[in-house]
């Protein structure tokens, strides 16, 4: 097999999976994950060409900014990065965008959006981290609301979701909290994985592999 | 007319930073929505959307927190459609969503 269509040969590239491999554990078929990596080779080469998705590269995919982030993105990239070692390869990758597939469980869903939101990782949202996290998109929008305002909103909110009035959201909470406010896993499905190679086509040649749909 | 209210994280989800969209789309001018926030009530808000469909010629429907404008002139790219969605953040603070549908907008402007 040749390397020939990039400067790095995927199979020698830390964390590269097969994409049999892949298909077979996540939401995306073979053809989808071939589609999957010439996407994430455009994003990896971005700044540093090593086959990995370094953390302004990810950022410059977002913002189209490398500088710009925020908390947000920084969870996301934690939670894609879930080797912990401070980047994104192509398994972590592809693993983590089949729970935004419009096919992935939405338990799986749930599950990935309580993650983000436990900006400390305790396995609860506490009052303190939602009040960061309101604080931090006021932040960064052009939405002003005073104090006060935020104070009602995450009181309000905090009465709604934590049913047992522990100061917390646990886990269970959480899953009743989104079955009455659906609309909460907008950001947990991206339509676009669906049509994912019609934008990028793959130009591997001397695939063996049959593209079988289950 | 009965409308959405925001929760914190609804609000938290309206971040650029939580939209992994971006990561396919090349750039976001064709994004056809707009979002900005008044301090009126809802009945204001409606009302002034209703003026401003009526001298535009749309007709305008209003359906659980949206009020929805079709134009009614023929364009390049068939008909303007526009959603303007209303949520609730306090009785006297809303957020409103601006969605186009279909058409051009090019055709058209609106305040």
């Amino acid at each position: 097999m040749g390397c020939f269509h990039s400067k790095i040969c995927r199979f020698s590239t830390p964390g590269y999976e097969e994409p049999t491999l892949l298909a077979a554990e996540t939401a995306f078929t073979v053809s989808e994950v071939e589609a999957l990596y010439e996407l994430f080779k455009k994003i990896s080469s971005s700044i540093i060409d090593d086959g990995l998705i370094h953390k302004e590269e990810f950022q410059l995919a977002i913002f189209k900014n490398q500088n710009r982030k925020d908390l947000f993105s920084d969870r996301i990239f934690d939670l894609f990065d879930f080797k912990c070692n401070g980047v994104i390869e192509f398994g972590e990758f592809v693993r983590s965008l089949s729970v935004f597939h419009p096919n992935a469980p939405v338990a799986d869903k749930i599950a990935f959006a309580f993650r983000i939101y436990d900006l400390r990782q305790t396995g609860y949202i506490e009052r303190e981290e939602l009040q960061e996290m309101v604080l931090a998109l006021l932040n960064e929008s052009d939405l002003i609301l005073s104090d006060d305002i935020v104070e009602m909103i995450v009181d309000k909110t905090f009465d709604e979701a934590d049913k047992k009035s522990d100061g917390k959201i646990d886990q269970e909470e959480w899953k009743e909290f989104v079955s009455k406010n659906p609309s909460l896993l907008k950001n947990m499905t991206l339509p676009y994985l669906k049509d994912i190679t019609l934008a990028f086509p793959s130009f591997v040649m001397n695939s063996e592999v049959e593209d079988s749909e289950v | 007319m009965k409308l959405t209210w925001l929760s914190a994280f609804d609000i938290i989800s309206l971040s650029p930073g939580f939209d992994l969209s971006s990561l396919f789309e090349k750039d976001k001018s064709h994004r056809s929505d707009a979002r900005f926030t008044t301090q009126k009530s809802a009945s204001t808000i409606v009302s002034r959307l209703e003026e401003v469909a009526s001298m535009g010629s749309f007709k305008v429907k209003k359906k659980d927190g949206t009020v929805k404008m079709q134009g009614s002139k023929e364009g390049r790219k068939g008909q303007l459609a526009i959603d303007a969605e209303i949520f609730e953040i306090t009785p006297a603070f809303h957020v409103v969503q601006v969605t186009k549908k279909s058409g051009d907008t090019a055709e058209y402007s609106l305040h």
